[in-house]
Order: structure tokens, then C-alpha cells, then sequence
């Protein structure tokens, strides 16, 4: 990310901040103890930061999930389908080897599971590649498929009858990962999380794959042009897309939940596609991409609880960043594809 | 005076945006009711002064009369307004409308609800279709015409803002023999109501047979003009590509050096998979050679190389590469045994504008040893290359992690070429070597490809300009209609006349002589 996009993103950031701040003071009461319980209220406590850190641990890798399949200009737009697929495959899985020792079970079920949601999202690469369909709308309505399913098997076969609600029982917790920070729900996931955006990195900035996907995705008929198979990297860059994804909810279920819960991963993928749009699909600043989102989230709930502002709120806001970033990208992207033809003396010339 | 229909006088078109006089002080007369040819090479400003009589550019001097009066046509709206309509040489249709739609494009019937009144607009195109002898499936969708069909429906969608001028932007150049008859009887038709109508075209036979009139452009000014009648077709070709200047002369006998890469029989079809663009083509690129490959555009010159490069499939033939076959090999394959290609679009296939110089660079290096181990990129030794090779060649603005789209035309050439070249090709393909440069950097590039050719590989050039071809080229093919027609070794006597007939498909094809086979004999048997 060079300098100038540093700005334009602070510029977004504080262009959101400042229109909540105004949300804020023109629908509280009380507006000093509302700005403070939403701008500092989730720093106040371990409990509050805690969980602050926790709800960003899955959308830092839906935000690194979209940022693979964006580099590589496919739009991988099921994302909360692979979260829900991989949680309740995490959790059958769990369930169904219960006798395993974690060390044993950990990864068994994230290879699966893994494989499992990277092959869902690999279907809508496979259909672009044979039958040109777009990869935007059969992810999608892949991913809407999937949901379904999952849901239908949560409320027949694997629901809990003491539950009270739609949910399956909870798998041994033995498996659950270790707490950091209690009481909040902060767990090891994080270093599952980092590590996996750390190695995505490594492999996106430094591995001869890495270009490759950046390549396709800058010029594909250039990239096939230096003897790029564009298709291969199409498929496999949808696939570690999906597989993220898948990732990044079962760490969320192992972590905090240890059971399915339906529509428990509301907004993960959405939220990870615009994590990934801040961080312009640069893995590493997907962190603070969704450090930021997830404040949002927090501090939203956190001014709600100590201040009569509603969580509502930073809907307002998130949707105001998702706005601005999105205009804004579709921006650079038009002004791109002008300068583009702003070079072409030599076939205009012969076209005459 | 108010015969002519059209009277263009003086017009003058500079393109800013790379300073080039498209036309310069270029008068078109064409009189009512005629079928008017307007012929030159390309570049030579046919298009752009249609262009102009159809308000789809601006005129920067000179005067317009239609009928006799005195117009300004400011908009593609004021071209329909005087009775004028242009049939591009890309048809611009939407694919998945109908035909009934498509034709009433923008003058929809529309009902008191404001929606499309369906019977109504049948109607009208059936009327239409009736008066112009013109008859097509009206609820057909677009995309499942062929392409004659789609240039009626380019043609009825003119015919129904009521013109009298139809000018017609190369129009057989996509269209197979059949389809160009059947084309030539409705413009023929079109005449006997009364219509003008303006034919653009290269393909001399083609004008011959329709035009009642020509007029000849070169180089953005009209050098003849008159009743067809009055020319010949070697006239016509002279006239449009002029007489090779012989002060260029810096040929270099041609000797029977040993072939690098050899193409026999070779096949290729089009994107569609129907049609064969190139057919059992031979052709042999020799070391120490610049060798040439001429041809109009539309006749496989491009689905040729392409095949040779390893990006298009081969219907049936071989290439081979010393004594390897590479047909049906991968793109990478076809690198690695020494092939490097330089395409005729740089920005967009030859190079990714939005990546760096670096990027550019080692794409397609980057699975060799040095650069990468075990897919891991060794940055570097990449960064070492590419700064070496920014020093090399000059390329200014030099940081190389500086993104292609600051660099200028002629720097991105640069890039692009230090890249294929260092690669240590055998063969190195380079279409159109000089487009959108300067004589400096063109004089660079010129003595790069010497040096090659020097070094013991072999260059093949791909190029529209016949100068630079007679200038640089040791030996020349010409390709016409998807067929090699012509092996020619670029002797003094060798003439820009000759090549410009057989590209033109007017001389006879001389006997193709397999090099091998070519013993004593003069291979150089001018066509008469």
C-alpha cells in the first residue's frame, strides 16, 4: 500500500468516524456519556477489549479469504456460505471423532474442513472456466444453497431439543480452544488467525503461485500470454478463498461457541469483503481492517449498554464505510481504465 | 454543381493526443446515385474522413456540402438530420436484442403507456424490409445471426432514419465470399433507388467490381480521383502505397543459412472454431535472417503468429524449432525452447500497465532456476536483473518498482523488449517493431534487431509498414486469404510495388519453393 492509499484510507475511516460522531450527537440524550462509552468504552476493560479482539478473529480471515479471490480478480462473493458450511462441518466433525485427543483432531478437522468449504467456492471457479458462468453470481447463490442446507440439518437431525432454540448440543470441551483473556471471550483462535494471514502473505508477496495469482488478476491475457495456465489459478484461488472462509468459522465455533448455532456467523463474509476492500487486498492490512470493524461492532454494543444509543449505530457507520469504500474503489477503477487508454497512439494511428 | 451529393473541401483533422495530421487538406466529390470508392492503405485517413461526414469526429478546417448546401455536422444526430448513415466496420449491435429491436434502436414505436408497441414496430420493420428487398427472421435475437445477416441488420437500422447516403466502413472484411455477393446485389439495389453510397476498402478486386467511381488516398490526402473506368488495378495499388524510395537501401544478400524454426502445413482456425484463418501455411525462419511476414489485416497474419507462440491451437500441421516439435505444446514450453514474442498489442497482451517495471520483467522468467527455487521467488536476483536491464536499455523513470502506466509509449516498448530479448531467444517474434515510436527509439529498436540476427538467432517481424519490412527484412512472406503465397528474398530489385500486389492477392502467386529443396535457382520470380 503506498502512502496515498494510506490517506485515502484514513480519509474514509475519519469521513465514518465523524458521520457517527454526528449520528450520535443528534439522536442521544446525553450525548458526552454516549461519545464516551462508544469511542472509549471498548478499551475500558480486559472483558470489553477482549471481546473486542475476539469478534475480529473471523473477520480477519473472511478478509484474507476475499482478499485471495480478489487479487486474482474472481469475485468470490459466497463467503458466508464457506463460514457456515465450515462451523457446522467443524462442529459434525468434533462430534463425530469425539474420542480423538485434540492434538490428533485439531488438524484432521481443519484439513477437512478446509478442503471442504475451498471445494464449494472452487464450484463456482470450475463453472466461470467451462461454462463461463459469473463467478459473482454462482458464488452467491452457492452459498445461498449451502446456508439452506445446513440450516435444515440444524432444525431436523442435529437439534438440540434443551436448547431452546435453533442449535445443535454442544461437542466435547475438550476440544474448545484456551481462553487469554477471561472472562471475555477472547481464545488461541487469534494465533491460528495471524498465522494463517501471516502465511498468506508470505505466499501472495514471495512465491512464484502468489504473482501468479497477481498477475491473472491484473492482466489475464498477459498473464496467459507469459505462460500462465489463468485457469488453474482461477480454481485455486477460489478454492484457498473457500477455504479460508471455511476457517474462519470454525475457529469462531471452536473458540467461543462449541456448538452450531443458526445464522450464528451473521455478516462474517459480507464484513470480510469490505475488511479486504480497506485493506485494498493486501493480507496483512486486513488486520487492521478488521481490528476496525470489529471496534465498530463493539463499541456500538458497548454504548448501548452504558448509554442509550442503540447498536443500530454503527450499522450507520459501517454501511457509510462500506459506501465510501466501494464509490471509492469503483473510482480508482474507472480512472484506471481510462488511463489505460490514454496510451494507444499506435493503434488508434493504424485503425484510421 | 448540385449533382454531387457529397462535396468535402479542404478538410484538415490533427489528432492532438499524438500529434499526427490525419488529413490534410483532402476534397472527396461524389456524385448523386453513384457507388463511390474510397481506397488507401491503412493509416491513410478513410475512416477518419468518413468519420468526419458522419460527426464522429470534428473537422479542424475546411467546408462540408451536402446536396449543394453548405452544412455543419456537429453530431451523429445532424448526420441522420442531412440524409447520412455509416455502417461500421464493427458492427454495433446488441447481441441479445432481436433484430426488430435492434433496427429501431433509439426511434422505438412506443405506445400512449409509454411502452415499446410491439405490433406497431413489426409493422414499421416489415415496411422497411419490403421497400429495401431486404428480408430477415425480425424476432431473431442478434447473437445467432452469422455476420452478413448482422451487417443487414446494421444496414436497415441506417436505411430506417431515412438517409440517402450510406457510407459502408469496409464492409466485406468479416464477411465470407458468399455473403460479399449477396452483399454487392443489395448495394446494387440500393443504387437503382437512388442512393449514394461510399464503399471504404483495400481489397482493389472488391471496388473494381461494384465502384462507378474512386477516389485514392494517401497519407491524408486524396491523390486521385475519377471513374473507375480510368484505372487499372496495378494503377490503384501504386497510387495508394507509392513507390518504395530507393535511398533506404541497406539490404544484405540473403544466404541459405540453416532454418530455426519451420512451419509446415500448418492449420489454424478462428476464435469461433469454424472457419480456417490460416491454411497449410509454410513458412522458415533462418538464423542470422530478419525474416518478414506481410499481409492486410483479416488475413491470418495474427492467427498465425499466435499459433506460432504456443497461444492458439493448431488444427493440424507441425512447428518445429531446430529439430523439437512444439505443436500442441504449452505457452511455457514454447519459452523455454527459445521462443520469445513481442505481440502487436503491448498494453494489453504484452505487458500488465498496473504492475511495476520488475513485475514486468520477470513474469516470464520467474520459473527458471536463478529467479525462483522450489517456487519461492529469489527478489534479488529478479531485482538485480531488472536494474540491469532498466540500465541497459535507458529506460527512463528508471525505479523499478515504478508501476508501466508512468512510463512513456515508448519506454513501456522498452520494457517489454529488454524483457524478451534477455531471455536469450532463438527465434524472437516482434509484431509491428516500431508502432507509436519515434525515429530514435525506432532507429534503437531497429539496430537491437540487427544485432540479433547478427548474434546468430533468427527475427521474425511481423509488420503493416512495407518500408520498415523492405528495410529491415532479409526475406519476406506474404500471407493472403490464410495462404502463404510468396517467399521473397529482399534483393535490390525487389520492389514495395510488388509486395503491395501480392498483399493485395493482384499478382500471381509464385510456386511455393521448399527452401530445402531450392538449389542455384532465383527463387525471386517477380509476378507479370
Amino acid at each position: 500500500m503506498n502512502q496515498f492509499n494510506v490517506w485515502r484510507t484514513v480519509f474514509i475511516v475519519g469521513a465514518a468516524l465523524g458521520f457517527g460522531l454526528c449520528v450520535i450527537l443528534l439522536t442521544s440524550q446525553e450525548p458526552g456519556v454516549a461519545v464516551h462509552a462508544f469511542f472509549v468504552g471498548p478499551f475500558s476493560n480486559t472483558y470489553f477489549f477482549g471481546n473486542l479482539l475476539a469478534s475480529a478473529i473471523p473477520l480477519v480471515l473472511t478478509g484474507v479469504a476475499a482478499c485471495v479471490s480478489f487479487s486474482a480478480s474472481v469475485f468470490n462473493l459466497g463467503l458466508e456460505g464457506q463460514v457456515y458450511l465450515g462451523s457446522f462441518l467443524g462442529v459434525f466433525l468434533a462430534w463425530r471423532f469425539e474420542t480423538f485427543p485434540p492434538i490428533v483432531l485439531y488438524p484432521f478437522v481443519f484439513s477437512i474442513v478446509f478442503c471442504c468449504s475451498g471445494l464449494l467456492a472452487a464450484l463456482s471457479g470450475y463453472l466461470k472456466i467451462k461454462r463461463n458462468v459469473n463467478t459473482l453470481i454462482s458464488s452467491l447463490l452457492i452459498s445461498y444453497i449451502a446456508i439452506y442446507l445446513v440450516d435444515a440439518l440444524i432444525e431436523t437431525v442435529f437439534i438440540d431439543p434443551n436448547a431452546g432454540m435453533a442449535a445443535t448440543p454442544y461437542f466435547s470441551d475438550r476440544f474448545l480452544f484456551a481462553k487469554l483473556l477471561p472472562p471475555s471471550d477472547l481464545h488461541a483462535g487469534l494465533f491460528l488467525a495471524l498465522i494463517f494471514t501471516f502465511s498468506l502473505y508470505l505466499v501472495m508477496k514471495k512465491s512464484v503461485f502468489g504473482f501468479e495469482i497477481a498477475l491473472t488478476g491484473k492482466n489475464p491475457t498477459f498473464a496467459r500470454y507469459t505462460g500462465i495456465s489463468v485457469s488453474k489459478i482461477l480454481m485455486l484461488s477460489m478454492f484457498l478463498s473457500g477455504g479460508f472462509a471455511g476457517m474462519a468459522g470454525m475457529i469462531d465455533i471452536f473458540g467461543i461457541h462449541g456448538r452450531m448455532i443458526r445464522g450464528f456467523s451473521n455478516g462474517y463474509g459480507w464484513n470480510g469483503i469490505a475488511v479486504a476492500l480497506i485493506a485494498r487486498n493486501q493480507p496483512l492490512w486486513a488486520i487492521p481492517s478488521a481490528l476496525f470493524f470489529a471496534y465498530l461492532e463493539n463499541a456500538a454494543n458497548v454504548g448501548a449498554l452504558l448509554s442509550d444509543i442503540t447498536p443500530e449505530i454503527a450499522r450507520t457507520i459501517q454501511a457509510t464505510i462500506f459506501f465510501t469504500v466501494t464509490a471509492e474503489t469503483l473510482f480508482s477503477f474507472v480512472r484506471k481504465k481510462k488511463g489505460g487508454e490514454a496510451w494507444k497512439p499506435s493503434s488508434t494511428a493504424s485503425s484510421r | 454543381m448540385d449533382s454531387y451529393s457529397i462535396e468535402m473541401k479542404d478538410i484538415g483533422k490533427v489528432f492532438e493526443s499524438n500529434r499526427t495530421v490525419a488529413l490534410d487538406h483532402t476534397n472527396l466529390r461524389v456524385a448523386k446515385g453513384s457507388i463511390h470508392a474510397l481506397v488507401g492503405e491503412n493509416g491513410a485517413g478513410k475512416s477518419t474522413l468518413m468519420k468526419i461526414l458522419c460527426g464522429l469526429e470534428r473537422k479542424n478546417a475546411g467546408e462540408i456540402f451536402i446536396g449543394g448546401i453548405h452544412k455543419d455536422i456537429k453530431s451523429v444526430k445532424d448526420a441522420y438530420d442531412n440524409g447520412i448513415g455509416m455502417v461500421n466496420q464493427q458492427f454495433r449491435l446488441i447481441e441479445d436484442y432481436t433484430v426488430t429491436e435492434n433496427i429501431l434502436l433509439g426511434v422505438e414505436k412506443i405506445n400512449r403507456w409509454g411502452f415499446i408497441n410491439q405490433r406497431e414496430s413489426l409493422r414499421r420493420v416489415q415496411a422497411l424490409m419490403g421497400t429495401s428487398c431486404l428480408s430477415l427472421p425480425p424476432e431473431t435475437i442478434v447473437s445467432e445471426l452469422t455476420m452478413g445477416q448482422r451487417q443487414l441488420v446494421e444496414i436497415l437500422r441506417i436505411l430506417n432514419r431515412s438517409v440517402d447516403i450510406l457510407v459502408l466502413d469496409e464492409p466485406t472484411s468479416v464477411l465470407i465470399p458468399q455473403e460479399i455477393q449477396r452483399l454487392f446485389l443489395i448495394i446494387r439495389e440500393l443504387k437503382t433507388q437512388g442512393k449514394t453510397i461510399v464503399f471504404i476498402s483495400h481489397r482493389l478486386e472488391e471496388v473494381f467490381e461494384i465502384c462507378d467511381r474512386i477516389t485514392i488516398l494517401r497519407n491524408g490526402r486524396d491523390i486521385a480521383e475519377g471513374p473507375i473506368s480510368g484505372f487499372d488495378k496495378k494503377q490503384v495499388s501504386f497510387l495508394m502505397i507509392g513507390e518504395y524510395p530507393g535511398a533506404l537501401n541497406t539490404k544484405r544478400p540473403a544466404k541459405d543459412h540453416p532454418v530455426l524454426l519451420k512451419v509446415e502445413n500448418l492449420s489454424v482456425r478462428d476464435v469461433h472454431g469454424k472457419t480456417e484463418v490460416v491454411r497449410s501455411a509454410n513458412l522458415a525462419v533462418r538464423q542470422n535472417e530478419i525474416t518478414a511476414l506481410v499481409g492486410v489485416s483479416n488475413n491470418g497474419k495474427q492467427e498465425l503468429v499466435e499459433a506460432l507462440v504456443g497461444l492458439r491451437r493448431v488444427v493440424s500441421g507441425n512447428i518445429c524449432l531446430r529439430d523439437r516439435e512444439l505443436t500442441g505444446k504449452t505457452v511455457r514450453d514454447f519459452r523455454k525452447a527459445g521462443i520469445a514474442y513481442i505481440p502487436e498489442d503491448r498494453t494489453g497482451v504484452g505487458a500488465s500497465i498496473s504492475s511495476s517495471i520488475l513485475d514486468n520483467i520477470i513474469a516470464t522468467k520467474l520459473y527458471e532456476i536463478p529467479y525462483s527455487k522450489r517456487g519461492w521467488i529469489n527478489r534479488k536476483i529478479a531485482r538485480k536483473n531488472a536494474e540491469s536491464l532498466v540500465r541497459e536499455y535507458r529506460i527512463k523513470g528508471s525505479a523499478i518498482q515504478a508501476s508501466l502506466d508512468t512510463l512513456s509509449g515508448g519506454n513501456v516498448q522498452k520494457v517489454i523488449l529488454a524483457r524478451e530479448i534477455s531471455s536469450d531467444p532463438s527465434v524472437l517474434i516482434l509484431c509491428e517493431p516500431t508502432w507509436g515510436l519515434d525515429h530514435r527509439s525506432s532507429d534503437y529498436i531497429y539496430k537491437r534487431l540487427a544485432e540479433l540476427a547478427g548474434s546468430g538467432k533468427a527475427v521474425l517481424i511481423v509488420s503493416s509498414y512495407l518500408d520498415e519490412v523492405m528495410f529491415l527484412a532479409d526475406r519476406i512472406f506474404v500471407i493472403y486469404k490464410g495462404e502463404i503465397i510468396a517467399e521473397l528474398e529482399n534483393a535490390a530489385t525487389l520492389t514495395k510495388t510488388t509486395i503491395g500486389e501480392l498483399m493485395l492477392g493482384l499478382g500471381a502467386p509464385l510456386s511455393y519453393v521448399c527452401p530445402s529443396d531450392r538449389q542455384g535457382e532465383t527463387n525471386r520470380e517477380l509476378p507479370r
